[in-house]
């Protein structure tokens, strides 16, 4: 049985996830099929309300569950609610900071809930959610 | 470039109507593999099926987030917005989730159902927001569900 180490409290990172270059931005739009010009166009952005292109919400999900992923490993993601509170100019940096908030042991294993934030350079959340996790094993101290 | 809509200045949640249809999706390695490098997910697990076979799985995982990436295989993805009268360029995503309940891997055929499960409006109707939801099948099972909150800006706010 694998030891599942992770009381509530534990941090994973931060850790800084990327930047949304515009050169990124259309490649995950080719990628995902995300192709509304706001992540695209300067000038559709314009017309939206934005100075500039704005990254893909998803593209920060798929930052954040990849984040997570590498530290719990592959395939633990049972549950991902992610909220954008603010949206992520073209050129930004993304970091990302995620927390053990609860810890259920059962049959199938350990299920971790945590609290994910993602944030600009100068801090500003931009990415606000909850990752559930299910990891094969039981913690060495259940009680912790 | 598309003619310019005209945005509706309110917009009535009560009568508003936008049916989708249930569509399949084979899930194509090329496209997982893609995804995972432009995300910058390096664990091989995801883009070597020799890797992903020798960790005991059919072929590479999909992401858990590329779920909604095939979701948008659904033919013409704005549609729905343009059926509610609403301009797609004034909409930004509030809210996405995903429970996954299987692992889905390259080279299944998965069946997305979507539906609006919610529209309101906020803000004295200064905010429209719509929410979906996705059921995803493989082989009539339920294996995956999408929940998509999106919002859309009306007028000049």
């Amino acid at each position: 049985v694998t030891e599942v180490d992770w009381p509530i409290g534990s941090l994973l990172g931060p850790q800084p996830l990327g930047a949304a270059e515009r050169s990124l931005l259309a490649r995950f739009a080719d990628v995902s099929g995300d192709r509304n010009p706001l992540h695209l166009d300067q000038e559709a952005a314009r017309a939206g309300g934005f100075p500039d292109v704005i990254a893909h919400g998803m593209l920060g999900m798929a930052w954040a569950a990849r984040f997570v992923e590498g530290h719990l490993g592959v395939g633990v993601v049972r549950r991902f609610v992610a909220r954008f509170s603010a949206p992520v100019p073209v050129g930004e940096t993304i970091d990302c900071v995620a927390e053990v908030t609860d810890r259920t042991i059962g049959g199938a294993g350990t299920l971790l809930t945590l609290a994910v934030t993602s944030t600009l350079s100068d801090g500003l959340a931009v990415l606000q959610g909850e990752i559930d996790c299910l990891l094969e094993g039981t913690p060495s101290d259940p009680a912790a | 470039m598309a003619e310019a809509r005209s945005v509706p200045s309110t917009f009535d949640v009560d009568t508003a109507v936008a049916p989708m249809s249930p569509f399949r999706v084979l899930v194509d390695r090329q496209e997982l593999v893609a995804f995972a490098e432009v995300i910058g997910e390096h664990d091989s697990v995801y883009s070597d099926v020799d890797i992903a076979r020798a960790a005991g799985h059919p072929d590479v995982p999909v992401p858990p987030t590329f779920l909604f990436s095939l979701e948008l295989r659904r033919p013409d993805p704005y549609s729905v917005i343009e059926d509610l009268g609403l301009d797609y360029r004034r909409l930004v995503h509030g809210e996405e989730e995903i429970s996954l309940f299987s692992a889905c891997f390259a080279g299944e055929t998965l069946e997305f159902r979507p539906r609006i499960s919610d529209i309101r409006s906020k803000k004295n109707g200064s905010l429209i927001f719509i929410e979906r939801t996705t059921e995803v099948l493989r082989d009539h099972r339920e294996i995956a569900r999408l929940r998509n909150l999106a919002i859309v800006r009306m007028g000049t706010s």
